[in-house]
């Protein structure tokens, strides 16, 4: 392999893994704000691809094709948490869990009605422009979707921390009885929590579908990358999910080269059991997932 | 008393024998008047009550729950299919070896992946479930034959019938199913195992107080769900003669799941119910099958919403508890009569307990620095001292619940290498809680009688009633003036607080300690309560047994302890009689305030 191939291969990688960051961020987020997690997210990226090739197919301009999966996705964030999560929220960890993958299944079936059940992909936002640079070709596509990604990761962690809505976020996230008793609306933040997960998923899945087959039961798959890499960042970590997203994109990339097109998603699977096994808190050490035995 | 409903008027031994029955009668009866159709179909479900059932039980044990276990059924599929087709090996053989691959499977799996908590081990099994597919599908394909998979499977034959869809598979599968459910409930709740596994999934910490080692017998249920799950992948692929990835995709596991979710994972019959239903649904909505998935995310967020306990809730089975919802007329009395069992081999020997040099701190606030304490048997030590000066993290290092940053626990000079709660409940140190953990989803006697899971040198009780054989639990009963409660099996929910506390109390004497370690035992008790436990704790200690008493309320304290040790700021600063701790000028200090220069005595 030569330079020129790594770096194409990474590039490609940052892509995908961009990507995976955009459902990652959903899982991280709602997970630290609400605790829960929110099992859609890899459902949400690949209706984003869905409603933007419903949306388009349909006569709708891509930007407002875009913008319309992403509010699919931030609406369908919000409804899960208002109709889902809060009222089963008092049984427990686990009955969340399975009904939010509960909803994840609904949404296949709702993909399978907007795109049919064969694989889809969108027409390049760019007609497929690439430039390139020393010989590494560069997607525009791709790029736009690096860049938006990074942007929006920026955004919000600049909201979080410089506004009255993030700091009460964190507050919330910190100790919900707490922030309540301060007089935070603690269940506005959470349905801020998911609708914005949802969204940033939507917009990603968007974004994605030029480089994606967009599959209407591909959601697990996205979902099993994305929670690789919001744990590999120690689940929790914003910005662990950026950097864990692009670390499964690249490692995928670089395996399915050396092995073949499956093994990079053997890889992303692989990772994530071993991470779960052996370092639950992640690479960075930001989080933890072990059960805190103190009494 | 509330009048006693007709059920709870039967002897113990009438539910389980009902049932029994009506299964029987169920599959020798349902053949002459089902049409072979609705046999066939009925016969499938039984298959899926298999699955519903290995899964029902891993999650009943373990409070775990798993998305791998269609994954499972298509290792043992899988295993059958590849051996029988293609290598024209035994049917029952190759069905077993799939079964012990997949337990193996799943036991190595298990390990690594139980202590992890809530969504980490779902995320898991999801993605072990993804992984099985990838390999079906594509990596492993000279083997599973890629998406096609392997037909052409030939249906085995058991005492000369072969298993084919309709009569025989349905009495096979169903007979499998009665089986299964009278033996997970005869381990649920007649196993001194399976009762401390069903406290453990509630609460792991509480578990813990009578040392059970959660993880490595949670991986073992885990390996026998995963078998039985791959026996009801093999029992699928005998029904359809195929294998192939996608019967045995995420699907598989979700339909398992809706089932659990439906039939609600308190008992194993629930499950074995649902199954029927959601077999049978798909012959009533023709597009059932298309949206198969979606249908059953909406069918699990509606029972979630509306029956978060499932569907099937048994009625029976719980008034059968709540019979006796009434206040206990008689709130326990002691008779001290009995004595409480001790380790045999350790009733003659005086041991020592001792903390030595103990230093504890939290993000920098330290809550313990350099305390050294020794308990001796016979002897009460208090300990006292205001709020957060380190009582209850001692007796956390103690128990082996936290680890100290530096110190040593040693039992009679012996230090103990790594004081996990295990080991020192295996070395007769145990310990109550300030808030009493209590399970659930136990019994009352249960929730005294899983103490006898450890316990030392003697023979483990179930939760029988004690009426003869079970002498320690019958004991520790008498001591703790819980007998009478105990019998009238009370529903625990019901159960008035100072009584928890005997039951936590009398469930760690049933471990047969030397060493107890009682975390404010008087907090909540009304004046006769405490008398009680006054008693008993004079009872222990004339048992030999070394008692640790932390407690706020220092005339009950200063009453019963021997020696008292004073704390304050995480450091141990008097140790004395409680006569010379009472009349100490820093302890006064402590509790009255600097400004205090009187003789006046620490209220008593």
């Amino acid at each position: 392999m030569t330079l020129t191939q790594a770096v194409q291969l990474a590039i490609v990688g940052l892509i995908v893994g961009c990507a995976y960051s955009m459902a990652a961020l959903g899982f991280a987020f709602t997970y630290r704000v609400t605790r829960f997690v929110n099992f859609a997210q890899g459902h949400l990226l690949m209706m984003g691809g869905a409603v933007t090739i419903a949306l388009t197919e349909g006569g709708a301009p891509i930007l407002i094709a875009i913008l319309g999966a992403a509010l699919f996705g931030g609406f369908i964030g919000l409804i899960t948490d208002l109709v889902v999560v809060r009222p089963i929220a008092r049984y427990g960890l686990h009955s969340v869990g399975i009904a939010t993958l509960a909803v994840a299944f609904m949404l296949e079936g709702l993909a399978a009605k907007l795109i049919g059940r064969d694989p889809r992909f969108l027409d390049s936002f760019s007609g497929g422009r690439v430039t390139t640079v020393g010989g590494v070709r560069i997607q525009w596509d791709g790029a736009l979707l690096v860049v938006v990604t990074v942007l929006l990761f920026a955004l919000l962690g600049f909201y979080l921390r410089h506004s009255w809505g993030g700091k009460a976020m964190l507050m919330t996230a910190e100790n919900k009885v707490g922030s309540l008793l301060q007089g935070v609306r603690t269940g506005r933040i959470e349905a801020a929590a998911f609708a914005i997960s949802g969204f940033v998923a939507g917009l990603g899945g968007a974004l994605f579908a030029p480089m994606y087959s967009t599959t209407y039961n591909g959601g697990l798959t996205l979902a099993v990358a994305a929670f690789a890499a919001a744990t590999l960042g120690g689940l929790g970590s914003l910005a662990g999910a950026l950097l864990g997203g692009v670390l499964v994109g690249v490692v995928s990339a670089f395996a399915s080269y050396w092995y073949g097109g499956e093994a990079g998603q053997l890889s992303t699977v692989v990772l994530l059991v071993a991470i779960l096994s052996f370092r639950p808190s992640g690479l960075f050490g930001l989080r933890t997932g072990r059960v805190d035995w103190r009494a | 008393m509330a009048p006693k409903t007709w059920l709870s008027r039967l002897p113990a031994f009438a539910i389980p024998v009902a049932f029994i029955s009506i299964g029987i009668a169920f599959l020798v009866l349902t053949p002459f008047w089902l049409d072979d159709y609705n046999l066939r179909l009925v016969g499938l479900a039984g298959i899926y009550a298999i699955l519903a059932l290995s899964l029902g039980t891993l999650m009943r044990f373990t409070g775990q729950l798993s998305l791998a276990h269609g994954s499972f059924a298509a290792i043992g599929a899988y295993t059958m299919a590849v051996g029988t087709v293609d290598h024209g090996q035994d049917f029952w053989v190759m069905a077993l070896a799939g079964v012990l691959a997949t337990s193996l499977v799943g036991y190595l799996l298990a390990r690594p992946l139980l202590r992890l908590s809530g969504f980490y081990l779902i995320v898991a099994t999801l993605a072990f479930s993804e992984l099985v597919t990838i390999l079906a599908r594509g990596s492993l394909s000279e083997i599973t034959h890629g998406v096609q998979g392997l037909t052409g499977i030939r249906r085995p034959e058991l005492f000369g019938f072969v298993i084919t869809p309709g009569e025989n598979l349905f009495r096979f599968s169903w007979g499998v199913v009665l089986v299964g459910v009278i033996v997970v409930e005869w381990f649920a709740h007649r196993t001194p195992i399976g009762i401390a596994l069903r406290a453990a999934a509630e609460d792991p910490v509480g578990a813990k107080s009578f040392g059970l080692p959660a993880v490595r017998r949670q991986a073992i249920v885990f390996a026998v769900s995963a078998g039985a799950a791959a026996f009801a992948g093999i029992l699928l692929a005998v029904a359809s003669r195929s294998v192939d990835p996608d019967g045995f995709s995420i699907g598989l596991s979700v339909s398992a799941f809706t089932m659990i979710i439906v039939g609600g994972a308190g008992a194993a019959l629930g499950p074995v119910l649902a199954a029927i239903g959601l077999t049978e649904l798909p012959e009533f909505v023709d597009w059932f099958g298309t949206y198969q998935q979606s249908i059953e995310g909406i069918i699990i967020v509606a029972v979630l919403l509306l029956r978060p306990k499932g569907l099937v809730s048994f009625a029976p089975f719980r008034k059968r508890s709540r019979a006796a919802r009434s206040q206990p007329d008689a709130s326990p009395t002691l008779r001290l009569a009995a004595a409480v069992t001790r380790n045999p081999a350790s009733t003659t020997r005086s041991l020592s307990l001792r903390a030595a040099g103990v230093t504890k701190s939290f993000d920098g606030l330290t809550a313990l620095s350099d305390v050294t304490i020794e308990f001796e048997s016979g002897r009460v030590t208090g300990i006292m001292g205001p709020n957060g000066a380190g009582k209850t993290t001692l007796l956390n290092v103690i128990s082996g619940l936290i680890v100290a940053d530096s110190g040593t626990i040693a039992l009679n000079d012996d230090v103990i290498k790594r004081p996990t709660p295990e080991a020192m409940v295996r070395r007769g140190v145990v310990r109550t809680y300030q808030t009493p953990r209590i399970f659930r989803e136990l019994s009352a006697l249960e929730n005294v009688s899983c103490g006898s899971y450890r316990a030392r040198g003697a023979r483990r009780s179930a939760g029988r009633r004690p009426r003869g054989g079970d002498d320690d639990l019958d004991r520790v009963l008498e001591l703790t003036g819980l007998t009478e409660l105990i019998h009238q099996s009370y529903d625990i929910s019901n159960v008035p607080f100072g009584t928890l506390r005997l039951i936590e109390i009398a469930r760690v004497l049933l471990t047969r300690p030397d060493f107890v370690l009682l975390d404010e035992p008087a907090a909540g008790l009304d004046p006769r309560e405490r008398a009680l436990l006054a008693d008993l704790i004079d009872e222990l200690r004339s048992e030999g047994i070394g008692v640790a008493l932390i407690e706020h309320d220092v005339p009950f304290l200063l009453s019963v302890a021997d020696v008292v040790g004073v704390m304050n700021f995480g450091e141990l600063l008097r140790t004395g009689t409680p006569q010379e701790v009472r009349h100490d000028p820093v302890v006064q200090e402590i509790y009255l305030g600097g400004a205090h220069h009187g003789e006046a005595e620490v209220v008593v």
